[in-house]
C-alpha cells in the first residue's frame, strides 16, 4: 500500500494527479519542487525503501521518447520507449532497475499528453510503409499499477487512431481490467514476462504466481487481444531444462499461436555498474554471484550457458508457430537463417 | 589457504557495521524525560556536549546545544562516539513552533527546510507511521513569524544534512512536539526548562516507539552491509588497498553466496613480480571462484 505520495508543487491541481491522489485517499500528500530532489540524492536505501515505496507524481521533461538498445526489437521497422513510470512496484530479484536508481520510490509522470505529443512525432518521421513499435514497460511495469495511473485506458485509445504505431504493454501483473473493458486495438501488444514458475515464485516476488499471469493472458486472448510472451531473461537454476520445457507447454496450452504477436528470448544481462549495485544490494543472493561474460558491452550469462537454454526453448515451441514471430537477444542469434524474423511487417 | 604474503602497504580496514540508533537533542531539559524512558547511563565527551547510552551501546543520545552548528557538531560527535557504526539511524528530538497545531502536538517532519540555505530534505518516512507529519523549516533566530504549515526548529536542516553524510534517508528523521503557535507564541523570554520538560514528557511514548521502529530497518541494513567473516584478516594479512578491500569484499560475498560453508580455494605464491599480493588473492579468488561455479556450483 502506498503511504506517502510525493507531488510537484505544480502539479497539485493537475487533473490526472488529482485522479491519482484521489485512489489513495489515506496516502500523505508531500509537495516538493522537483521530484528529483527526493529520488535522486546518494543518501537512499534502495531495499529498505523497497518495503514501503512512496509514489512520486511528477512531469516528465526533456526527451520524452527514446530509441531502445539494439536488438531489443520484435519485428517494426523502428523501435522506440518511453516511460510514464520509473520503478515497479514488485521486486524481481534480477530487475536492473534496482542498480539504475538511488529511490525505490515509483515515479508517475501524469503529463501523457506530452508523450503522446513524442509519439506523434516519431511517427511523423517514418519512412513510406514503416511501422514503429513504442515500448512502454522499459523503466516499469505497464500494468501493474494501472489502477492509480489510468494509463492503458488513456494510450490505447491514442494508439487506436495510429496503426502505423505498435504499442507493447510489458506487465509481470494481471491487471487486465482497462483491457478486457475495451474492444481489442490491433496494434496493441500485452506481453507478459513469464519463468517457469519454481524460479518466479523464489525470484518474482510481489508478482503474481506465473499460472495467474497465463491466466490472463487466456482471457485477454479469448477476448481478441494481440499477445507477446517474454522468456526475457532465461533464467538458469536447477531444473531449468524441465522448467523451460513444461512452461512453454503451459504457454501454448493456453494461448492459441495465432494470438501471439511475438515470443523472445533473452540472457540476463546487465550494464557493468548495474550488476555490481545489485550485487552489494543483494549480496547473499546466488543469482547475481554467479560468474558473468561481457556481451556487447552488458554482463551477461555465460554464454555457453544461455545458448543451451536458447535452443531448449527454441525446440520445444509449437511447430504451428510461425518462426518469424520468435525474437532472441541480441538480435536473431540462435535463429537459423530461414527462420530469421521478417524485418519488414 | 597458504601462508599469506606481507609485503605491500597497510590499509586501516573500516569497522565491523554494527547499528546503533542515536538521538541529538539542543537542551537539557529535552534530554532529561528521555534519559529516564530509555534508562540511559552518562558518557565522557569531548567539545562542550554531553552524552549518555545504554548499558547495551545500541542508543546514544547526545545534547548538542541550540542551533544549526551545535546540531551539526553534535551529530559528528555522536557518530565518533558511538564506534562509527555505518548503519545508524538518527533521531532529531525537540520543541519546534507551529502556527496552527496545538501545543503539545508529537509531529515528525515530512520534509525539512532550511531557511538560510533553501536545501530540502526529504526523509523516507517509516512504514506504518501512526504520528501526524508536517514540513519543518530551520530558521536561525526564534521568531514570531510563522510559514504556514510548517513546524519551526533551529537545528532540523543541519542534523539531517549531517546525519546523512552517514546514514541512509530512511533511517534519519525529525521528531518535534508543538512549543508554541501564533495563539500561543513565545515570549521574549521563551520557555522556561520545566516547561520544555513537560512538554518532551508528552513526546516520550512515541520517541520510544520510534526508536524501536527505527532500529529494524537499521539492523538489516547492517546485517546486508557487514563485511563476511574472512574479510578483515585477508585484507590485513594481504596488505590491500582500499580498492582491492573492497573488491576482496565483493569476491567473499559472492563465493558465500554460491557455496555456503565451503572452503576458500587455496592461494598459491606466485612471482610477485608479476603484482602485488593482494593482486594476485583477488585473481585467484576470481578463477577458484569461476572454476567451482563451472563444476559444481551450477
Amino acid at each position: 500500500m502506498i503511504e506517502t505520495i510525493y507531488i510537484e508543487s505544480e502539479l497539485l491541481e493537475h487533473p490526472r494527479a488529482r485522479a491519482v491522489m484521489k485512489r489513495l485517499p489515506r496516502a500523505r500528500v508531500v509537495s516538493c519542487d522537483h521530484y528529483g530532489e527526493v529520488f535522486n540524492p546518494h543518501a537512499q536505501d534502495f531495499r529498505l525503501q523497497k518495503e514501503n515505496p512512496a509514489l512520486l507524481i511528477a512531469r516528465k521533461r526533456g526527451r520524452m521518447v527514446l530509441p531502445v538498445p539494439p536488438g531489443s526489437g520484435i519485428g517494426a521497422e523502428q523501435d522506440f520507449y518511453f516511460s510514464h513510470l520509473l520503478n515497479c512496484p514488485y521486486d524481481c530479484r534480477y530487475c536492473f532497475l534496482q542498480g539504475s536508481y538511488n529511490s525505490a520510490g515509483l515515479v508517475l509522470f501524469v503529463n501523457y499528453e506530452d508523450f503522446m505529443t513524442a509519439v506523434d512525432e516519431r511517427i511523423g518521421e517514418l519512412g513510406d510503409g514503416e511501422r514503429a513499435c513504442f515500448f512502454s514497460g522499459y523503466d516499469g511495469d505497464s500494468l501493474a499499477l494501472d489502477a492509480v495511473t489510468g494509463f492503458a485506458g488513456e494510450f490505447l485509445s491514442f494508439f487506436e487512431q495510429r496503426p502505423r504505431a505498435w504499442l507493447e504493454l510489458r506487465t509481470r501483473s494481471v491487471n487486465t481490467a482497462a483491457l478486457l473493458a475495451r474492444e481489442p486495438i490491433d496494434n496493441c501488444i500485452v506481453a507478459f514476462s513469464l519463468s517457469p514458475p519454481a524460479v518466479a515464485d523464489r525470484l518474482d516476488i510481489g508478482a503474481p504466481p506465473v499460472r495467474s499471469r497465463l491466466k490472463a493472458m487466456a482471457g485477454l486472448a479469448r477476448a481478441g487481444w494481440k499477445l507477446g510472451a517474454r522468456l526475457d531473461p532465461l533464467l538458469f537454476h536447477d531444473g531449468w531444462e524441465q522448467g523451460y520445457t513444461q512452461l512453454i507447454a503451459d504457454l501454448f496450452a493456453c494461448v492459441p499461436t495465432s494470438s501471439l504477436h511475438s515470443l523472445s528470448l533473452g540472457p540476463l544481462r546487465f550494464p557493468p555498474k548495474v550488476l555490481e549495485k545489485m550485487r552489494r544490494l543483494h549480496p547473499t543472493d546466488p543469482l547475481l554471484a554467479a560468474p558473468t561474460e561481457e556481451w556487447l558491452g552488458a554482463r551477461v550469462t555465460p554464454r555457453d550457458i544461455h545458448e543451451q537454454m536458447q535452443r531448449l526453448c527454441l525446440e520445444a515451441l509449437p511447430a504451428s508457430l510461425d518462426k518469424s514471430r520468435v525474437f532472441c537477444w541480441p538480435a536473431n542469434e540462435g535463429v537459423t537463417s530461414e527462420e530469421q524474423p521478417r524485418l519488414a511487417v | 589457504m597458504c601462508v599469506p604474503y606481507t609485503c605491500g602497504r597497510t590499509r586501516q580496514v573500516p569497522a565491523v557495521s554494527v547499528a546503533t540508533v542515536n538521538l541529538v537533542v539542543a537542551m537539557g531539559c529535552e534530554a532529561a524525560p528521555l534519559l529516564r524512558a530509555l534508562a540511559l547511563r552518562s558518557l565522557p565527551v569531548e567539545g562542550g556536549f554531553r552524552a549518555w547510552c545504554d548499558d547495551a551501546h545500541e542508543t546514544f543520545l547526545l545534547q548538542a546545544g541550540i542551533g544549526r552548528v551545535h546540531a551539526a557538531a553534535g551529530v559528528a560527535t555522536l557518530q565518533e562516539l558511538s564506534g562509527h557504526p555505518a548503519c545508524s539511524a538518527w533521531l532529531n528530538v525537540g520543541i519546534a513552533g507551529h502556527p496552527e497545531e496545538e501545543i503539545g502536538r508529537v509531529l515528525v517532519a515530512e520534509s525539512v527546510h532550511e531557511e538560510a540555505g533553501g536545501r530540502v530534505h526529504y526523509p523516507a518516512l517509516p512504514a506504518g507511521l501512526a504520528l501526524g507529519t508536517a514540513p519543518l523549516l530551520t530558521v536561525d533566530r526564534p521568531s514570531k513569524e510563522y510559514r504556514p504549515g510548517f513546524l519551526h526548529d533551529m537545528e532540523g536542516s543541519a542534523f539531517m544534512a549531517t546525519a546523512l553524510r552517514y546514514s541512509s534517508t530512511e533511517l534519519v528523521h525529525c521528531l518535534k512536539v508543538v512549543s508554541d503557535n501564533r495563539a500561543q507564541p513565545l515570549s521574549t523570554a521563551g520557555l522556561s526548562k520545566s516547561r520544555v520538560e513537560s512538554l518532551l514528557e508528552l513526546a516520550v511514548e512515541d520517541v520510544v516507539s520510534m526508536v524501536a521502529e527505527l532500529r529494524v530497518p537499521a539492523e538489516q541494513r547492517a546485517s546486508r552491509l557487514a563485511p563476511p567473516a574472512q574479510w578483515q584478516k585477508l585484507s590485513e594479512d594481504y596488505a590491500c588497498s582500499v580498492t582491492q578491500a573492497a573488491l576482496l569484499r565483493r569476491l567473499l560475498q559472492r563465493w558465500n553466496a554460491l557455496f555456503p560453508g565451503r572452503e576458500l580455494p587455496e592461494v598459491k605464491q606466485t612471482d610477485s613480480a608479476r603484482g602485488s599480493a593482494a593482486g594476485e588473492l583477488l585473481r585467484q579468488l576470481e578463477a577458484g571462484l569461476d572454476e567451482m561455479w563451472q563444476r559444481d556450483g551450477q
